[in-house]
C-alpha cells in the first residue's frame, strides 16, 4: 500500500494530467449517407510532456532500472518549469432518431464517457531531486515553486441530441449534451513556493513549502459511486458550405465536480528545518533512534489532514476549432486548434493531411504543435506527426484507428508525446 | 510495460463499468504496448541522498553524572562524590539478653489450698548482666514480650507476672493469665505475646542507684472457681519472659569498653565505569573521610587499610601515609532533650592529603578495599553513666572527594554501549554511502572514536571507522583554555556488507579515547565546553 502510494504520488507529480478525448480524432471525414442510428466504441490515451522523453516515461512505467545515463539525457531536456499530462480515456455511445422519415434530421444520443487526467507542472529541480537526489543541490537551494500536481478520474453520463438543417444548399448542425459527471478520485497539490536547501555537508537542510493539498481519494470503506457529483455541457456547431468547406466549433466538457464532504484540505506554509534526530544524550539512548522516522510518517504529518470539507473544482474543458475543404477528388485538407482549460495544455494547432484512395478508405497524414509539450517552435522534437487510417465497410462498420504522435513511437529519445486512439462505429442506415 | 498496463488497469478497475467497455480499453492499451512488454516490475533507479540523521551534544555532564558536577566560582568543574563507607549502628551497641525472668517453684510439703488461696508472690531484682556496660534507661521502639506459664497442679492456677519499672502509656507491665488444670498430658501451659513498643523501662532497681537491674513480680494463686486441692512436694510451677525483637529508640546509662572490629570490607565506586584504558593525571584531589558520631559516647576508629582496587586491570593501590593505624578520636554526640532533634551529633572530619590518595583515583578504581577498627568509650566511664544512644544514630563514616576537573589524560579511553536498531527500509535500499561525524569540539583535547557493531548476543559483527578518526581539540590559549571548536570530518565508508551488519546490530559500543593538548600539562575543564556531533548520510540508494 505504502509503495503503491509513494510511487503513485510520484508518478503524478512528475508525469501527468488528463485530458479531453476529441471527438473529431475518431470521426474521420467519410461521407456518411443518412443514418438512423449509431453505437460505437472509443478509447484514447495520451502522456505528453514538454520535457520528458517517451523513453524516460516509457521507462519509468514498464519498470527496471533507469541509469545515469538517461536520467542525464532527460535532465538535459529540462527547462525551467514542465509540464507533462497524460490521459486514458474511453466512451461509447448510442445515437437514434425518433423520425420516421428516410433522412432523419434530429438525433438523440446517450454516451457514456471514462476520463483520467494526470496534470503535472514541476521545476527542473525538482526533477532532479526525484530521480538523483539532493546531494547534488549541496549548498544550494532547490526551488519547486508553482509545482503541482492534478489526479482527477471520473465518468459522465451524457445525454443530447444533433440537430441538421439545409440552408441554402449549406448545412448548419448543432448539438447539445448535459452531462452527469461521477468523480472517483481527485488529488490536487499546488505548491505555491517551495525550496529545498542542504547545507554544504549536509549539517541540516531547511524545506520551505507554501502548499495546498485537495484530495478525495478512493477509499476501500466508502462506495465507490459519488464520491463527487457534477454536470457538463458539451456545445457542437457544424457549417458546411455548399463548395464544401466544413467548418466546426466544439465546447466540450464545461461543467464541475463537487467532492463530498469526506474530501480533505490542507493549506500549509511550513519551514522544516532538519538537523538529523535529536539525541539529548548519546550514552543514554531510550528507544531506537530511526523508530519513527519512516516514509509512511513523513508523509502522514505534511499530506493528510484530520479535517474534511468539500470542494469544487471545474472539469477541464476543450474548445476546438477546424476547418475543413476537399481540396481534390481524393483529397482533404483539415486545420484545426484545440485549447484545454484548467490544465497545462497550450493550444494545439493540427493539420490533418487525408487522402482517400476510394471512398471506403482514409488515410490521413497529421502534424500538430503544443498542446502539453507546449508551443516550443525552437525545440527540436515539438513538431509531431501523426497518421490516422479508417475503414467503412459495407455493413456499416466504421473502424478507425490512428495516433498523432507517430514519432513518439519512433524517436523515444527524442520525442515528448506519446499516445494513440481507437474507434469502432456501426451505423444502422 | 506490464507495470503501465497494470497500473492503467488498476484504475480502471475500480469503477464498475461494463465488463464488455473495459475489456475494449484494456485491449486497446494492451495491443499498443504488446512490443514493449516485459515482465512485472518496478522502475528502480539510484538516489544520492545527503541528509542529516544525527544531532547531539556532548557536555561534560553527559560523561560524568551530573549530580557530581559542580560548578566554581571560575567556572570550572569539579567532580564532587561522596559514598559511605562505614557505618555502626545501635543495634551493635546495646545488646539485651533475651531472657528476662525464669522462676521455677515447688513446695517441699504437702498442703491443702483453697480456692482464691495466694500460693506465691515473689519480688525479683534480675540483673541483666550486660558485660562492661551499666544501662539505666531504655526505651522500647518495637518489640515483645514473650511470657509463658505452666503448673501440674490438676486444678485452674492464676499466674501474674508485673515488670514495675517498665511502663507503658503510665501503667506498669502486667501480664495475668490463667493456667489450665494439669491431665494425663501433662502439665496446663499458659502463653502469651504482648507488644512492648513505647514502653520505658527503667533499670535502676527497687533502690533507684543500681545499674542493669530489672525489677519483676511474680504471683500465683488458685483460681477462685477451682476446687480444693492439695499440692504436693511434686507440683511444680514455672514462669519465663523473654524479649523478641526489641528495637531500642533511646538507651541511657554507661555503654562499656567496646572494640569492633571489622574485617575486609568493600563499596563499590561507579565514577569510573566508562574507562577501560588509559591514564590521567589529577592536578589535585581533596579527599575527607567525614565521621559523624550520633552516639553520646566517646569513641575512636582507627583505619588498618585502605585499597583501591581496578578489577578490569587488576590493578591494585594501597592506601599509605600516617593516618594509616593512627587512632582518630571522635567526640561524643550531645543530647538535646528536645524530641523533634533529641541529638547533635559531633563531627569529625579526616584529610587525607599526606596520603597518596590521587594515586588512588588514578587507578580508576571500580571498588574500595577497607579495615576500620571503631573503639566505644577507649577512656572508659568518664561520662558517669551519661551515655545515651537514639534510635537512628550511630556512627557513620562518608568518603567525600572533590576532583577539580585540572588534568591530563593520555589515551584515556571510554567506552559506552547503547541500544541500536535500523530497521531495513521497504520501498529502497542504500547500495553503498558514507556517514560523516561533524565535530565541532569545545574541549581541549583530542579524541579518537570508533564504533563498534554487536549484535543480540552481545558478539560483534564489524567496526564502524577507519583511521583517521580524530576529533581535533578546540583552539586553546596559552592558559589552556579553549577559546574556539574546532571543526573535524571523520568519514565513516558504509558498504553494502556494512550496511547489512548495520541492519543486524543491536547495539553499539562507542570507544573514545582522549588526549588532552599540551600533555603533561593540567588543563582545566570548564562548564562551557561541549562537543557538538553531527552525523551525515552521503547515500547511494536504489528506489525501488
Amino acid at each position: 500500500m505504502k509503495r503503491r502510494l509513494i510511487n503513485t504520488v510520484l508518478f503524478a507529480l512528475l508525469f501527468t494530467h488528463g485530458g479531453f478525448l476529441f471527438s473529431q480524432q475518431l470521426n474521420p471525414s467519410f461521407e456518411i449517407p443518412s443514418y438512423k442510428s449509431y453505437i460505437g466504441l472509443n478509447a484514447h490515451y495520451e502522456i505528453s510532456s514538454s520535457s520528458i522523453s517517451n523513453y524516460f516515461v516509457q521507462q519509468y512505467l514498464k519498470g527496471g532500472y533507469i541509469d545515469s545515463l538517461h536520467k542525464q539525457w532527460m535532465f538535459a531536456g529540462l527547462k525551467k518549469t514542465n509540464y507533462l499530462g497524460a490521459d486514458y480515456n474511453g466512451s461509447f455511445i448510442y445515437s437514434f432518431n425518433l423520425d420516421s422519415t428516410k433522412s432523419p434530421t434530429l438525433h438523440f444520443f446517450f454516451k457514456y464517457n471514462y476520463y483520467n487526467h494526470l496534470d503535472i507542472s514541476f521545476t527542473n529541480d525538482l526533477a532532479k531531486l526525484y530521480f538523483d537526489g539532493n546531494k547534488q543541490f549541496a549548498g544550494q537551494t532547490a526551488f519547486f515553486n508553482k509545482s503541482s500536481l492534478q489526479i482527477l478520474t471520473y465518468d459522465q453520463y451524457q445525454l443530447g441530441f444533433t440537430k441538421k438543417m439545409n440552408h441554402n444548399n449549406s448545412i448548419h448542425t448543432y448539438g447539445v449534451g448535459l452531462g452527469f459527471n461521477n468523480g472517483y478520485n481527485n488529488t490536487i497539490i499546488q505548491f505555491n513556493e517551495a525550496s529545498l536547501y542542504t547545507e554544504t555537508n549536509a549539517s541540516y537542510v531547511n524545506l520551505a513549502a507554501n502548499y495546498e493539498v485537495r484530495r478525495r481519494n478512493k477509499d476501500s470503506l466508502d462506495k465507490l459511486f459519488f464520491k463527487g457529483v457534477g454536470a457538463s455541457l458539451n456545445i457542437y456547431y457544424s457549417y458546411k458550405s455548399k463548395n464544401n468547406h466544413i467548418f466546426n466549433f466544439q465546447i466540450s466538457e464545461l461543467g464541475f465536480i463537487q467532492w463530498d464532504h469526506k474530501s480533505q484540505h490542507i493549506s500549509k506554509d511550513t519551514l522544516i528545518h532538519f538537523e538529523g534526530v535529536s539525541i539529548p544524550d548519546i550514552f543514554n539512548i531510550e528507544n531506537p533512534i530511526f523508530e519513527n522516522m519512516n516514509t509512511d510518517s513523513i508523509i502522514q504529518e505534511y499530506t493528510v489532514s484530520d479535517s474534511t470539507q468539500s470542494y469544487i473544482i471545474p472539469t477541464p474543458a476543450s474548445i476546438y476549432i477546424s476547418y475543413l475543404h476537399s481540396f481534390f477528388e481524393k483529397t482533404k485538407v483539415e486545420i484545426s486548434l484545440l485549447k484545454k482549460t484548467h490544465v497545462h495544455f497550450d493550444p494545439l494547432i493540427q493539420l490533418k493531411l487525408q487522402y482517400f484512395p476510394n471512398p471506403k478508405h482514409l488515410v490521413s497524414l497529421n502534424f500538430s504543435y503544443g498542446g502539453y509539450s507546449s508551443l516550443d517552435f525552437a525545440s527540436r522534437y515539438q513538431i509531431k506527426t501523426g497518421i490516422t487510417y479508417a475503414h467503412l465497410f459495407k455493413n456499416g462498420l466504421l473502424f478507425n484507428i490512428g495516433s498523432d504522435f507517430l514519432n513518439g513511437f519512433l524517436w523515444r529519445y527524442s520525442s515528448t508525446s506519446q499516445g494513440a486512439y481507437i474507434s469502432l462505429k456501426k451505423y444502422i442506415f | 510495460m506490464l507495470h503501465c498496463l497494470f497500473f492503467i488497469y488498476l484504475q480502471i478497475d475500480l469503477i464498475k463499468m461494463k465488463s464488455i467497455f473495459k475489456f475494449f480499453i484494456f485491449f486497446f492499451i494492451f495491443i499498443l504496448f504488446f512490443s514493449c512488454q516485459k515482465k512485472d516490475e518496478k522502475a528502480t533507479w539510484d538516489l544520492n541522498i545527503f541528509t542529516p540523521l544525527i544531532n547531539t551534544n556532548l557536555g561534560i555532564k553527559n560523561i560524568i553524572t551530573d549530580s557530581l558536577i559542580e560548578v566554581d566560582s571560575d567556572s570550572s568543574l569539579k567532580l564532587v562524590y561522596a559514598s559511605s563507607l562505614y557505618e555502626f549502628s545501635v543495634d551493635s551497641l546495646v545488646d539485651i539478653p533475651d531472657t528476662i525472668a525464669f522462676q521455677s517453684y515447688s513446695t517441699p510439703f504437702n498442703f491443702t489450698a483453697i480456692p482464691g488461696a495466694q500460693l506465691i508472690n515473689k519480688t525479683e531484682n534480675k540483673n541483666l548482666k550486660l558485660p562492661g556496660a551499666e544501662l539505666t534507661k531504655l526505651i522500647i521502639k518495637s518489640g515483645y514480650i514473650n511470657f509463658k506459664a505452666s503448673s501440674t497442679v490438676k486444678e485452674k492456677i492464676v499466674c501474674t507476672y508485673q515488670i514495675p519499672s517498665a511502663k507503658m502509656n503510665g501503667n506498669i507491665i502486667s501480664i495475668r493469665e490463667k493456667i489450665p488444670p494439669a491431665d494425663a498430658n501433662g502439665p496446663g501451659v499458659v502463653t502469651k505475646k504482648v507488644d512492648i513498643s513505647g514502653c520505658t523501662i527503667i533499670l535502676t532497681g527497687t533502690n533507684g542507684a543500681d545499674a542493669n537491674i530489672l525489677t519483676n513480680i511474680y504471683k500465683i494463686a488458685i483460681d477462685s472457681s477451682a476446687n480444693n486441692i492439695v499440692i504436693t512436694s511434686k507440683d511444680n510451677f514455672k514462669i519465663l519472659a523473654n524479649f523478641e525483637d526489641l528495637v531500642f529508640d533511646y538507651a541511657k546509662g554507661y555503654f562499656g569498653v567496646q572494640q569492633i572490629q571489622s574485617n575486609l570490607q568493600s563499596t563499590s565506586i561507579n565514577l569510573f565505569k566508562d574507562i577501560v584504558g588509559g591514564a590521567i593525571q589529577l592536578e589535585d584531589i581533596a579527599f575527607n573521610l567525614n565521621i559523624k558520631n550520633g552516639f553520646g559516647v566517646e569513641a575512636s576508629l582507627c583505619i588498618k587499610e585502605f585499597k583501591s582496587i581496578n578489577s578490569k586491570t587488576g590493578n591494585t593501590v594501597s592506601l599509605s601515609g600516617p593516618i594509616i593505624g593512627s587512632l582518630i578520636h571522635i567526640n561524643r554526640a550531645k543530647e538535646t532533650y528536645n524530641a523533634a532533634n533529641p541529638v547533635i551529633p559531633s563531627k569529625t572530619s579526616v584529610n587525607f592529603k599526606q596520603t597518596n590518595f590521587n594515586q588512588l583515583i588514578e587507578n580508576f578504581p571500580d571498588r574500595l578495599d577497607y579495615s576500620i577498627d571503631l573503639n566505644i568509650n577507649p577512656l572508659g566511664n568518664i561520662s558517669c553513666g551519661n551515655d545515651f544512644m537514639y534510635f537512628n544514630q550511630g556512627v557513620k563514616a562518608n568518603l567525600e572527594m572533590e576532583i577539580p576537573l585540572s588534568l591530563n589524560a593520555s589515551k584515556l579511553t571510554l567506552t559506552d554501549t547503547v541500544d541500536f536498531k535500523l530497521s531495513k527500509p521497504e520501498d529502497y535500499q542504500i547500495e553503498k554511502g558514507v556517514l560523516n561525524l561533524i565535530a565541532d569540539n569545545g574541549f581541549p583535547f583530542a579524541a579518537k572514536i570508533q564504533l563498534y557493531l554487536i549484535d543480540e548476543n552481545n558478539t560483534f559483527i564489524d567496526s564502524l571507522i577507519y583511521s583517521p578518526n580524530v576529533i581535533n581539540p578546540g583552539l586553546t590559549d596559552e592558559n589552556f583554555i579553549v577559546i574556539s571548536k574546532s571543526k573535524s570530518f571523520i568519514p565513516i565508508p558504509i558498504s553494502l556488507e556494512k550496511m547489512n551488519s548495520l541492519y543486524t546490530a543491536k547495539k553499539i559500543i562507542i570507544l573514545i579515547e582522549f588526549n588532552t593538548t599540551a600533555y603533561p600539562n593540567y588543563i582545566k575543564i570548564y562548564n562551557h565546553y561541549n562537543l557538538d556531533l553531527k552525523l551525515t548520510g552521503d547515500f547511494k540508494m536504489m528506489i525501488n
